[in-house]
């Protein structure tokens, strides 16, 4: 379906209806073609997410997928599937059955083997017939969620099929074509550098969308909202004020049947290499010039390149390992990782990592960044906390408390999203008696609505061709670049004391040993 | 919430700070109380039914905007000289770990010819002023005045105004230091999005300059006007001549902004409005016409709509939307969100004034 043109016509630069409207622009009609449609992510995370964004009437009309898997499913079948994971998963239910029954008209599914290449002229010809049905104007998000090990597969046929398109369409009128690549994005430096080449043998940069849910959570975008928009804490976020920072993200699950990933990726992999480096970057990096996503990511990488790097021979004095033993957490047994399904009874995966960085820029010279993530730790638990240099002079030292703690600014990222700052405060005495208050702003508390699902979020900007919560080819092998070396180094040494900590605990006794060297400690969380 | 506490006007403060230490008192070793305060709403009642509503409200109000909250009820049947105040604190407690977030509400009762001093001294310092005026306004009035010279942002509610006029309205938001905002306006705010959407593919944006005929169709009028008003704003429509009037319907011959020739004497777009006064639902269908292409919302249930799109005649694209429908405690908390001056509204009115010149 085309809208005839007659008339000359006065081609409008801009919606002029939008003006005003919260909402800025709906993306234009495409189709999202996900690869791996019948597998956990898909009716786990995008069809449930994609349905919200019908609910909340943000998708475009004509909107549609294309599902594409081996399985030989009818459309109606994948259609009652996707029923089933929305009924599971929304975070809105029940399900409304009028949204339901639009969305689902445009859920579509091809079956066929990733390597097949009649599955490629087949999947042509049914987004040929889609664009007419539903006036899709030949627009085009391939999502690869399937396992890593059948990425360049799809990106050869997709290539070969002559599908790639390219990020603008022809002329600015439709017909662009974007590709979103699931985590884990590589193992190492060689083999994500092995990935991206594949991606640009057959796309341009401006086309390759590589997913980080974090990016997509409310609360991360906050951290740049919080220093860039607030001309109060900015001036003290450097070296003069800040004593040291650090980053904090637990799970107080074990590895739950996904033993053989985690026996393939590690804490390092899995948590550190881009969620944690991502929050690291948008904790340290300088004010970007626009709020776009060359120079957003352009100030994120340059953090990354002033990471000093650690060398194999390092690995001792930057980082700690750990590894699971049984134990209990809330009244929940957890087995020794070694135990679990799919892992090797001698393996020595990480399943916790603490690691000590150092920025070598005039911002950061001298403030380290503790960094530490793991798995059966007693809490869920993300949050970046920037603890400030204590007072120069104490003046209360004959007083009960001649202690004082430092002002702590604590961002938590999950659960509980909110900021927190630590300050001391005279108690009503009539000596001088300190104690610590908290401040507090949680942003369930104060705006009073759930936060979007990231991956909401991340597929909306998507689809508007907007790349800045993504990252870029560069800010990908630059991580790897700098854990690449840790790795090895941990090859090179390997542990001689796993399992080193209890389920249920907060990590190897070596970590908290490590950290005090330094005269700091974690935080309590 | 607390018990309301009966209170001297003059002594309002002082009371309030008694509540707030006897509250820390008896929290002692478990919560922290916070007191918290991001804005000053006052609240203008003019009839017992309201101001309850209007204290209702504000409970639900400040879980998400602390404020200290004043609720002027005036009424016509107090005595001349004798003013009731009370005074009350509001608290959220999140969760278990978290502090209880506490807010102040004030209730004065005072005859109409009192109300005018009221406020000014209980505001707290700094702090923007929302007026909330509830029922028809009383521009002009001397609380109205004192009021808007008190006010950042002045709210209100069209669909229970019996009379509709626009132009006092539109003067009223001049007022360099003075937004206004109608819950009204809101109302119609999702089917201004889904409007919006139709036209953001770039290759649809073109009919926008080629619309020959638009219906709109509601119940209630003044969400029609602005609608139409909102049209004529954005898209640039002129001298709008009011051609046919049935009861109830009224079909305008307007000039698009954007006709190819440019001498003025393109064809002429057709608006017709239809209001049917009900007080069920807003509105309930609207068109939007070009010699080929025809954008289609048509009300199915209180909370959905479905859309339509169809190009010469066949080929139909259709879906259905949920409409979101807010309460009165909600549509507030919208309001307090926004301080600055609505321009697409303002503008929107004023086109909506030029309708009837
Ligand atoms: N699950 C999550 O919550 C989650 C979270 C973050 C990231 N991820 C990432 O997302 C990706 C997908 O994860 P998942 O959990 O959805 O995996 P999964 O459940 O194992 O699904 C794999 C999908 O790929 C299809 N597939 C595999 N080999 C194929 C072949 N040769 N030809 C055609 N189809 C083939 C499978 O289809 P058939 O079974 O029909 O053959 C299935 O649809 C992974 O990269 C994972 O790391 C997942």
């Amino acid at each position: 379906m085309t809208f005839p043109q007659e008339e000359p016509i006065m081609t409008l630069s801009t919606n002029p209806l939008r003006e005003g409207l919260r909402q800025h622009l709906t993306p234009e009609p495409c189709i999202m073609v996900i690869f791996g449609a019948t597998g956990d992510l898909t009716r786990r995370k995008l069809v449930p997410a994609l349905y919200h964004l019908a609910l909340e009437n943000l998708l475009p009309s004509g909107f549609s997928v294309l599902g594409f898997a081996r399985r030989p499913w009818s459309h109606e079948h994948f259609r009652e599937q996707m029923q089933e994971g929305v009924s599971q998963f929304s975070r809105n239910q029940p399900i409304n059955p009028k949204v339901w029954e639009s969305f689902s008209e445009g859920l579509f599914y091809l079956a066929s083997s990733f390597d097949d290449a009649d599955g490629y002229r087949n999947l042509r010809e049914a987004l040929e017939k889609i664009d007419r049905e539903r006036d899709t104007n030949g627009n085009r998000v391939f999502y690869l969620a399937t396992p890593p090990s059948a990425y360049a597969k799809i990106i050869a046929q997709i290539g070969q099929a002559g599908l790639a398109g390219t990020s603008s369409g022809r002329h600015g009128r439709g017909g662009w074509t974007r590709i979103i690549v699931e985590k884990p994005f590589g193992r190492d430096l060689v083999t994500a550098q092995e990935l991206n080449r594949q991606l640009a043998e057959v796309f341009q940069e401006d086309q390759i969308y590589r997913i980080d849910h974090y990016l997509g959570k409310e609360t991360v975008q906050n951290i740049l909202v919080f220093r860039f928009a607030n001309g109060i804490f900015e001036p003290l976020w450097n070296r003069r004020y800040i004593d040291h920072i650090q980053i904090t993200a637990s799970e107080s699950i074990g590895v739950e049947g996904r033993g053989t990933y985690y026996e393939e990726a590690g804490t390092l992999r899995d948590m550190v290499q881009n969620h944690i480096f991502q929050l690291l970057s948008l904790v340290a990096m300088e004010p970007p010039a626009a709020f776009d996503a060359t120079a957003v990511r352009d100030e994120k990488v340059k953090v990354l390149r002033a990471i000093r790097p650690i060398s194999p021979d390092e690995v001792e004095e930057y980082t700690v390992r750990g590894q699971y033993d049984a134990g209990s957490i809330s009244g929940r047994l957890l087995p020794r990782y070694r135990e679990e399904r799919g892992v090797s009874a001698d393996s020595l995966t990480e399943t916790f990592v603490a690691l000590k960085l150092v920025i070598d820029n005039w911002r950061w010279a001298g403030v380290p960044f503790y960094l530490r993530s793991g798995k059966a730790l007693p809490k869920r638990n993300t949050e970046i906390a920037i603890q400030f240099k204590s007072v120069p002079h104490m003046l209360f030292t004959n007083t009960a408390t001649s202690r004082v703690e430092p002002n702590i600014l604590a961002l938590r990222i999950q659960p509980n999203e909110g900021i927190s700052l630590k300050f001391s405060a005279k108690m009503p005495s009539p000596t001088v008696q300190m104690q610590s208050v908290n401040m507090d702003f949680g942003y369930g508390t104060s705006f009073g609505i759930d936060p979007p699902e990231a991956y909401e979020r991340l597929l909306l900007d998507c689809m508007l061709g907007d790349s800045t919560l993504f990252t870029r080819r560069d800010e990908v092998e630059t991580a790897w670049a700098l854990l690449t070396s840790i790795l090895e180094g941990w090859q090179l040494y390997p542990p001689q004391d796993f399992p080193n900590y209890e389920a249920g605990t907060w990590g190897p006794k070596a970590a908290h040993e490590w950290i005090a060297r330094d005269g700091r400690r974690w935080r309590r969380l | 919430m607390l018990t309301p506490q009966p209170v001297d006007v003059q002594a309002i403060e002082a009371e309030l700070t008694r509540i707030w230490t006897n509250m820390a008192e008896s929290k002692k070793g478990s919560h922290v109380v916070l007191r918290a305060c991001l804005l000053n709403l006052i609240v203008v009642a003019q009839n017992q039914q309201d101001a309850d509503e209007a204290t209702q409200v504000i409970t639900r109000i400040t879980e998400d905007h602390p404020c200290r909250a004043i609720v002027l009820f005036v009424d016509a049947e107090a005595t001349d000289g004798h003013v009731d105040a009370w005074v009350t604190a509001h608290c959220q407690m999140p969760n278990e770990k978290s502090e209880q977030v506490c807010c102040e509400q004030i209730f004065v009762r005072v005859s109409g010819f009192q109300s005018t001093g009221i406020v000014a001294p209980l505001l707290v310092a700094d702090l923007p002023v929302f007026v909330w005026w509830m029922g028809p306004l009383a521009l002009g009035s001397p609380l109205s005045e004192r009021l808007q010279s008190l006010a950042d942002r002045w709210v209100f509610d069209g669909s229970t105004f019996d009379e509709w006029d626009p132009s006092i309205l539109y003067r009223l938001s001049q007022s360099p230091s003075l937004a206004i905002s109608d819950i009204n306006w809101s109302r119609i705010t999702p089917w201004r999005e889904i409007i919006a959407q139709f036209f953001d593919p770039p290759h649809a944006r073109s009919s926008l300059t080629q619309l020959s005929r638009v219906l709109i169709e509601s119940e209630d009028s003044w969400q029609a006007w602005l609608m139409m008003g909102w049209l004529s704003s954005r898209l640039g429509w002129q001298s709008p001549k009011l051609n046919i009037q049935q009861t109830g319907t009224f079909t305008f011959h307007v000039q698009r902004a954007q006709d190819g020739d440019s001498s003025g004497h393109g064809d002429a777009l057709q608006v017709t409005v239809t209001c049917s006064p009900s007080s069920k639902h807003g509105l309930t269908r609207l068109l939007l016409q070009t010699p080929c292409a025809q954008f289609e919302i048509e009300r199915v249930a209180a909370d959905a709509v479905s859309t339509r799109i169809s190009i010469e005649g066949h080929e139909k694209l259709e879906r259905n939307v949920m409409i979101r429908n807010l309460d009165l405690a909600q549509y507030i908390c919208g309001e307090l969100e926004i301080l600055g001056h609505d321009k697409v509204f303002e503008e929107a009115l004023r086109d909506s004034v030029n309708l009837f010149l």
